[in-house]
């Protein structure tokens, strides 16, 4: 039984809804009833609550896809800033035994990576891994960080938007789960046409009545 | 701080009060074999040594002619001090502790606030001098329930303290150490603290309790039971029922013990 | 004893809180921070965290360490207070940081550190529950799991009265002086110390008033938190 409805603003404290539903990320379990743990959006599925956040905190899962940038190296380890309270590690297993197409041999402090979060352990260590196809280090493009609603309404809610913009522009884009975002474009000058684009969309809250307005900036936009 | 009390002791204590029992044997209301031995130093104006259980501590108390504060030009100074010595494990050592402090705070403010000593006839000389009691508190073994033994120890050390009896001719101050006097004593006070554990109350709780306890209240009462002081402190929460409830037993304890300090 | 009639030197009657201005996310390097003006006070409290330790030493494995630090300027008061560390200021630090750690979950983030600064710039009385009321603030603002908010206010007695949020004159004439904080949902108290004289009587009466003031503090957090994100809509 839900007590408050989907998409509503809640604070700490505030009474959700009963245990028939899974407690997801930013809740939390008192005998039987769910209540919210910070100040954000509810995000009902079909058996699970979320809170989304308002800052860019991301709390990272199995399976994610992020960008991350390498902080240090260790002899056997990197480690990675995944724009997280904690940060991730990446062993040297996962490059020797991988072909050498898509990845140099060298990989420096300072280099950016598309990895996926392989394990999170019970005291949140990060595991990353290279072995899935098409992750690697980036070489070209622009990184820009971007809030976690816009991150749940550009990768979850509204894919078409997001192949809309590469399709006008001709541009890639990849969004990381941790909120980076990486742009190639074929000249500067539309690089800088998405990027703007992206901090138009991340400003505002996101809502459906946006979406027109989103669309109608991309066509303005891709015009030149 | 860390807990190192091993899971078992701990889950022990946290059963058996479900069946209102402690690991001592004690009933919830119940203190240990609480000693107090006062005069037992030399070279102090007063001094005591109280025993609650394992728990030891010593008070001492020294006098000296001081200038007053600026803002209290007639009255006398208070100060106190409490030093962990290096036997109370967990807690640390020293006395900028941040235990220590607190005992120290807590202790000062039941004092003043009784007030066990009337401060307007420490006066000695109006805007310049006047008496300044040093209380100093030694924490020589420690086995729960500080703050009820450092307090008992301060108190019953004040109350048979000696000073010698001064006059003032010309400005100038005559101490006459061989006609020594009690200092003004106003009101008695003493504390008992109130531990939370697994939704019961308990009076004086020792090492072990402590160590695993939710929280606690220290509460200080004056004869009458009029509150003079409260602290809370520790890692959980209240209900205010559960306050009321804790100061009512502090109070009925403290009926047991002021006839014991009155009669020192 | 007619309560109701009985104007204060700053003339509130004795149920009134002095104007409470809050602000939140005023400071851009902490993770959450907030600034409290109330009667006089003026105080900033940043929390940065969670930041994970790397140094084994520190660190737990079951939950974040939570710090948190009180500090009044030297120019807070009208007799210059020497900087530093002191007494007080350490008493009050470990008392807030007890009141605040029931409410945190700390759990959800090991190995890491929560260290919360409150610095007083000028004191004029119930400065320890305004650090505390801006301490929760923060927190939210910088998005720590908590249960519940936590909200903060004292109670005094002057002239035989029991009054709400004493002023800086009525902590030092007062006979009494009594501060509380307490989580809203659960009414769980975390913060409570006494000083003065109060009959049994007295402080049930007190600590329903302070109660009350707590719920009044709270609603204040809570609508300019909601406000802030405009209610998450547009």
């Amino acid at each position: 039984m839900m007590y408050v409805n989907n998409k509503q603003m809640v604070l700490p404290g505030d009474l959700l809804c009963t245990s028939d539903f899974k407690s997801g990320d930013g809740t939390f379990l008192e005998e039987d009833k769910i209540y919210s743990e910070i100040v954000g959006i509810t995000n009902f599925n079909e058996n699970q609550i979320t809170i989304i956040p308002f800052k860019n905190k991301y709390q990272p899962h199995y399976g994610d896809l992020v960008i991350g940038q390498i902080t240090s190296i260790n002899y056997s380890s990197w480690y990675l800033n995944i724009n997280s309270t904690y940060s991730g590690y990446l062993t040297c297993s996962e490059l020797f035994g991988k072909e050498t197409q898509n990845l140099k041999n060298i990989i420096n402090v300072d280099d950016i990576l598309l990895l996926r979060v392989d394990y999170v352990d019970e005291i949140n260590r990060v595991k990353l891994t290279l072995k899935y196809k098409g992750l690697g280090k980036f070489n070209q493009g622009h990184i820009i960080n971007i809030k976690q609603p816009t991150v749940y309404f550009l990768t979850e809610e509204n894919l078409s938007l997001t192949n809309m913009i590469q399709n006008y522009s001709n541009t890639d884009l990849i969004i990381g789960k941790n909120g980076v975002v990486w742009i190639n474009g074929s000249s500067e000058d539309s690089e800088n046409a998405i990027i703007d684009l992206i901090n138009f969309i991340d400003e505002k809250p996101c809502t459906p009545s946006r979406v027109n307005k989103i669309q109608e900036k991309i066509i303005e936009l891709t015009k030149e | 701080m860390v807990n190192v009390v091993s899971e078992i002791t701990r889950n022990k204590i946290y059963d058996i009060i479900k069946e209102n029992k402690r690991i001592d044997n004690r009933k919830f209301t119940e203190f240990r074999d609480v000693t107090i031995k006062t005069n037992y130093l030399g070279k102090t104006n007063g001094s005591s040594i109280v025993t609650i259980g394992n728990t030891k501590v010593i008070a001492g108390i020294k006098l000296q002619i001081a200038s007053p504060f600026s803002n209290s030009p007639d009255e006398g100074i208070l100060i106190t001090n409490t030093e962990l010595r290096p036997s109370t494990d967990i807690f640390g050592h020293g006395s900028q502790n941040k235990f220590a402090i607190e005992i120290s705070r807590v202790i000062d403010r039941t004092i003043r606030e009784a007030p066990l000593i009337d401060l307007n006839k420490l006066c000695v000389i109006e805007n310049e001098k006047v008496w300044k009691i040093n209380i100093d508190l030694h924490i020589l073994n420690q086995d729960g329930n500080l703050i009820d033994a450092a307090c008992l120890a301060a108190v019953t050390a004040l109350v048979t303290s000696k000073m010698p009896s001064i006059t003032v001719i010309n400005n100038e101050i005559i101490m006459d150490n061989d006609n020594l006097i009690n200092l003004p004593i106003d009101s008695l006070c003493l504390s008992c603290t109130v531990a939370k554990i697994n939704g019961s109350l308990i009076l004086d709780p020792i090492s072990d309790e402590e160590k695993i306890m939710d929280t606690c209240l220290s509460v200080s009462l004056r004869p009458d039971g009029s509150l003079c002081s409260l602290q809370k402190s520790g890692n959980h929460a209240f209900k205010f029922e559960e306050i009321v409830m804790a100061i009512s037993m502090a109070y009925e304890k403290s009926k047991e013990i002021f006839p014991i300090i009155r009669e020192l | 004893m007619n309560n109701e009639k009985y104007i204060r030197e700053d003339e509130r009657t004795p149920e009134d809180l002095r104007d409470i201005r809050m602000e939140i996310d005023v400071l851009s390097n902490a993770n959450g921070s907030a600034y409290i003006e109330c009667g006089g006070n003026k105080i900033i409290v940043g929390v940065y965290g969670p930041r994970e330790i790397h140094q084994k030493k520190y660190s737990k494995n079951y939950g974040a360490v939570l710090r948190c630090k009180y500090n009044m300027a030297p120019f807070s008061v009208k007799q210059r207070k020497k900087s530093g560390y002191d007494r007080r200021a350490a008493e009050i630090s470990k008392l807030i940081t007890e009141a605040l750690k029931p409410c945190i979950l700390l759990e959800k983030y090991p190995r890491s550190s929560i260290d919360i600064s409150i610095e007083v710039l000028e004191a004029s009385g119930g400065t320890r529950c305004l650090g505390i009321v801006g301490a929760s603030l923060a927190l939210a603002d910088a998005e720590i799991p908590m249960k519940d908010l936590i909200s903060a206010c004292a109670v005094g007695k002057i002239d035989d009265h029991i009054i709400l949020d004493p002023s800086e004159y009525e902590d030092n004439n007062g006979q009494a002086d009594l501060p509380i904080a307490m989580m809203q949902r659960s009414k769980n108290i975390t913060l409570l110390q006494m000083d003065g004289k109060l009959t049994h009587e007295e402080f049930i009466r007190g600590m329903n008033l302070g109660m009350k003031g707590c719920k009044i503090i709270n609603d204040m957090q809570r609508e300019l938190l909601i406000k802030k994100y405009n209610g998450g809509i547009e």
